[in-house]
């Protein structure tokens, strides 16, 4: 996520909030917290301040009662009806929903239960009343929203941390789509299941990563001995709640050569999907240590996702392409390509910028740039 | 050495199959599919040594290929027996497990649960 | 001292193509692995970091030290292939009457004089039949009449279309209604009914006027083409195209000209056809000599048309075969395709009913013709003297079902087809004397495997084309559907 910083004032806690750069009514400034190039606004009955301008030693006596963070950079990146983060003992803001933004997910939890060797995200301890934290920020979300994704780490650990907060979203976003990130490990018992089912959620959907074909090498790639069992007992607890299932497949070194298979089996095995998304990879976290093992050229995978896509399509599955330019796929994938990079990780290179298509193409992952700048200058930019 | 197949005076097709490497079974199997063009007849030629007699049932029909036919399907057929003997069980374990009731007992307890 | 296998074997079953090896598992996935790698899988020599070996383990032919979930995978597909059993009895056939106002060289129907009103069902028999019925558990109800002409008995027709539908309204079950007619007697008055009640037509073309009118004739020997073929243009502007279905029976008479068959179901607006054999029954069975065929000669003529059908539509025209379209499913996809004449077990009863006009309920149309000719083998009761129970859970339907699982029957118990065909007991009982019947010299069993191997003859070459061919007609949708030949608009999806 997207974050700044700022100096602190003296206050010593953790707060969410909804931003704003206008005055707003009394009822609601409890929860907003204002952003401000001058000193001189009113600032009574927010939750906190955010502003550009340098505080120095003499602090206005308005200023005293109320938590704010002053000298941040980049203070146009923070839009109104934007929710913050502020950790008052660093000055950060970090930045937990964008209002214009399709691509908005809660973290449930940094915690894992697997390794995978190319995670963006490895997993960590959870920062103290980070549940609390969730929670108020649901509470905050506008109820218009689309849909909003639940990711982490793995979300499922911390059950009753989930259900609280699934039944926070149900509650205060019932038309939105929820899409719960998850390797679906511990959905392999039907009772959590039916407890996630019971809450009553109208648009739910189980995002579920499956890496190969074959047990062992899924394992290997989770870093976690059973995975692939585990995860298939999941998905069938599932599919007996008819729930809607999206399986997503990272195409990297360890599976490329396999894409047409991996689509076989999934066409059999689980043809009650919903949704099957062929991803490119992300090269932070682990992956970035491991760039070299794990990093292959779309020129040199595109050949098996073609055909794995199209076996799929043909099959009349539901199937999409992420994190993949156009320029790089060949015409007879465009219309499976899918902007899907969050706002927050992606860009364009120059070269983009004469290009016809651009409007429509998802762009890179800035942690790819590198990689994509040598293959992209040999391409043809339509 | 006795040849593998020959004509007789009757104008069967006589092949003399090695009892030590085939099972009856294997080969009572081999003779049902070749009974579309050909009767069948089974004759035990020596302790070792089985003899079967086809005989075309459309004298128009020519032997051809029969012997090979014959021998190459009688070897599959020895495959299917000892496949059979293999994974016949859990052949069956999956047919039963196909039509077990899901978690039979905790959907009828719940059942037993909502009507007390 | 013992040597440790390096992986178990799964169950299967195998099939010879040439330098190939067709492999099937438990559930019906299936895989073509070289010779060669055949006997190195059966020998235990195949490398486990091959490719072979990944992809023979990903269709669950082979595993390593996990046993427990590709037998519960392999168990879920099975279930999900035997899945058309869940619901029971479906298709119920109404036989309105055994008058006809054809009198069709091959037809082993029966068709009594036009004027016979004592072969009529009446009303109350009818209402007694749908009762039985709406006793079916199936969630799904197709009621098809039949004759005889069904059109003659027009007015039992309406009955049971509108004394289902009350029954419906509490049972709350998809009811669907097709009326099985030669469409001659299709007044104006019978056809707002058929549009406003939304009942789907399915009547006999059998080819261009020189074939049709050999077989399909009036009583008086007249030729019926003209007068079908405007009813069916009738039908069609009326209640749709797409609610009017052709059948045509193969006879001599047409089995060397199919193409010019499809090419007439073509220009008459059809867009799939069905190639049904000749049935040894009634008629038909007496003019063997001039209307039969041998098998083999039926399938050579069989693929030319089925090639002839694949060109048409790799130039654009979505146009498909039945039969190969139910087969191409079963082998191509995990689904469960119910197919009553095909099937293991039978359909016979547990998927289809047939109610005659005096009430008798019969496992299927061929049941029924036996009981004509005085064998009332397959008779599994009476909608007047039995209940549902008696007919539906009886003795005669139990022995007749257990005869006709082909996992147990001879030959077919080790035949890689297995997942893909079916048995019929009534048809072996009649030709072959006994409801297992002689596979080797069964016609049934002989036109099935033909047309089943070349299939996978033709899904072995693995033809880009002819693959999406067949995934249009799998999936009904048009080739440039398949091949997303119109792009889809590139919008940001609202779900992501």
């Amino acid at each position: 996520m997207k974050s700044l910083t700022g100096e602190p004032n003296n206050f010593d806690s953790v707060l969410v909030g909804r931003i704003s750069n206008k005055q707003v009514k009394s009822k609601e400034r409890k929860n907003t917290i204002f952003i401000i190039s001058n000193l001189n606004e009113d600032i009574r009955g927010y939750k906190a301040i955010i502003t550009s301008v340098k505080v120095g030693k003499k602090i206005p006596s308005s200023f005293l009662k109320i938590p704010f963070i002053h000298s941040v950079k980049d203070f146009e990146s923070l839009f109104n009806g934007d929710l913050v983060l502020l950790e008052m003992h660093s000055g950060t803001i970090t930045i937990m929903f964008e209002k214009n933004s399709t691509h908005n997910s809660i973290f449930a939890t940094s915690r894992c239960n697997s390794k995978c060797i190319m995670c963006p995200q490895p997993s960590k301890k959870d920062p103290p009343k980070s549940e609390r934290i969730n929670l108020e920020l649901v509470k905050l979300i506008d109820k218009s929203t689309h849909a909003i994704g639940i990711t982490g780490g793995e979300p499922t650990l911390g059950r009753n941390n989930l259900i609280r907060l699934l039944k926070e979203c149900n509650k205060n976003m019932p038309q939105a789509q929820i899409q719960l990130l998850t390797n679906g490990i511990l959905l392999k018992n039907m009772d959590y299941v039916e407890e996630i089912v019971n809450i009553g959620i109208d648009n739910l959907i189980f995002c579920i990563p499956i890496y190969a074909d074959t047990d062992l090498e899924h394992d290997f790639i989770m870093q976690r001995k059973n995975s692939f069992q585990d995860t298939i007992q999941g998905l069938y607890n599932l599919e007996a709640f008819e729930q809607s299932i999206e399986l997503r497949v990272v195409v990297f070194s360890h599976n490329f050569k396999r894409l047409p298979q991996i689509a076989d089996f999934f066409y059999h095995n689980f043809p009650f999907v919903m949704h099957i998304a062929f991803m490119g990879i992300e090269l932070e976290g682990l992956a970035k240590e491991n760039r070299k093992k794990l990093w292959i050229s779309p020129l040199d995978y595109i050949a098996f996702l073609e055909k794995a896509v199209l076996y799929l399509s043909q099959r009349d599955m539901e199937v999409s392409i992420y994190n993949e330019q156009l320029c790089l796929l060949p015409k007879s994938l465009w219309a499976f390509s899918c902007k899907s990079i969050s706002d927050w990780k992606n860009i364009y290179i120059e070269e983009c910028n004469s290009c016809k298509m651009r409007e429509n193409c998802g762009g890179f992952f800035k942690s790819v740039i590198s990689e994509h700048r040598k293959l992209i200058n040999k391409k043809n930019c339509k | 050495m006795d040849k593998d197949s020959e004509i007789t005076k009757n104008n069967e097709l006589l092949l003399r199959i090695d009892k030590s490497i085939y099972e009856k079974s294997a080969i009572l199997k081999t003779c049902y599919l070749f009974q579309d063009k050909f009767h069948t007849n089974i004759k035990q030629l020596s302790d070792s040594t089985y003899g079967i007699f086809l005989k075309r049932k459309n004298d128009k029909l020519e032997f051809g290929d029969l012997a090979k036919n014959f021998f190459n399907e009688l070897i599959d057929q020895q495959i299917r027996l000892e496949n059979e003997r293999m994974f016949g069980d859990l052949r069956r374990e999956i047919v039963k497990q196909a039509f077990k009731p899901i978690h039979y007992n905790e959907i009828k307890s719940k059942f037993e649960d909502k009507s007390s | 001292m013992r040597t440790i296998k390096p992986y178990t074997i799964l169950p299967y079953r195998f099939m010879r193509f040439k330098d190939e090896v067709l492999l099937v598992n438990e559930a019906g996935d299936f895989i073509f692995v070289k010779n060669t790698d055949f006997d190195k899988f059966r020998k235990f020599e195949l490398r486990t970091q091959a490719e072979t070996f990944l992809n023979l383990k990903s269709k669950h032919l082979v595993t390593e030290s996990n046993l427990a979930l590709p037998v519960y995978q392999l168990a879920t597909k099975y279930r999900t292939k035997k899945s058309f059993l869940n619901d029971f009895t479906a298709l119920h056939i109404f036989i309105l009457t055994l008058r006809c106002n054809q009198k069709c060289r091959y037809c082993q129907a029966g068709s009594e004089n036009e004027t016979c009103y004592e072969h009529d069902m009446d009303i109350s028999i009818a209402k007694k039949c749908v009762d039985y019925v709406f006793k079916s558990p199936s969630p799904v109800i197709k009621i098809e009449f039949q004759g005889g002409e069904p059109l003659l008995n027009f007015e039992v027709l309406k009955f049971v279309v509108k004394y289902a539908k009350a029954l419906n309204k509490k049972h709350k079950k998809d009811l669907e209604f097709v009326v099985c007619t030669n469409l001659i007697a299709l007044s104006d008055k019978i056809l707002k009914f058929l549009k406003k009640n939304k009942i789907l037509i399915s009547t006999s073309l059998d080819g261009p006027r020189n074939i049709h009118d050999a077989n399909r004739i009036l009583p008086n020997g007249e030729g019926t083409y003209e007068i079908v073929l405007k009813n069916i243009k009738r039908a069609q502007v009326t209640t749709g195209a797409q609610n009017v279905a052709a059948l045509m029976v193969t006879t001599k008479s047409n089995f060397h000209n199919l193409e010019k068959v499809v090419d007439e179901y073509i220009a008459k607006g059809f867009d799939s056809i069905f190639f049904r054999t000749l049935h040894p029954f009634g008629r038909a069975a007496r003019e063997r000599n001039t209307l039969g065929y041998d098998i083999e000669e039926f399938v050579r003529n069989y693929k030319k048309a089925l090639n002839y059908i694949i060109e048409i539509n790799l130039s654009g025209k979505y146009f498909s075969e039945i039969y190969a379209t139910i087969v191409l499913s079963r082998i191509l996809t995990p689904f469960s395709t119910g197919f009553v004449d095909l099937q293991s077990p039978a359909g016979t009863g547990i998927g289809c009913a047939v109610y005659s006009q005096n009430g008798d309920v019969f496992v299927s149309d061929e049941a029924r013709m036996l009981a004509k000719m005085g064998d009332l083998r397959f008779r599994i009761g009476n909608v007047k003297e039995n209940t549902y129970k008696e007919i539906f859970d009886g003795k005669t339907l139990r022995e007749i079902i257990s005869s006709s699982c082909v996992e147990t029957l001879p030959q077919c118990s080790e035949c890689a087809f297995q997942m893909y065909c079916g048995a019929d007991p009534v048809r072996n009982y009649y030709a072959q004397g006994s409801l297992i019947g002689h596979k080797p010299t069964s016609e049934f069993h002989e036109r099935n495997y033909l047309i089943i191997k070349h299939l996978f003859e033709l899904i072995r070459q693995d033809d880009p084309e002819i693959m999406n061919v067949f995934w249009s007609w799998i999936t009904n949708r048009s080739i440039y559907d398949i091949k997303r030949i119109n792009i889809r608009e590139l919008n940001e999806k609202p779900n992501r």
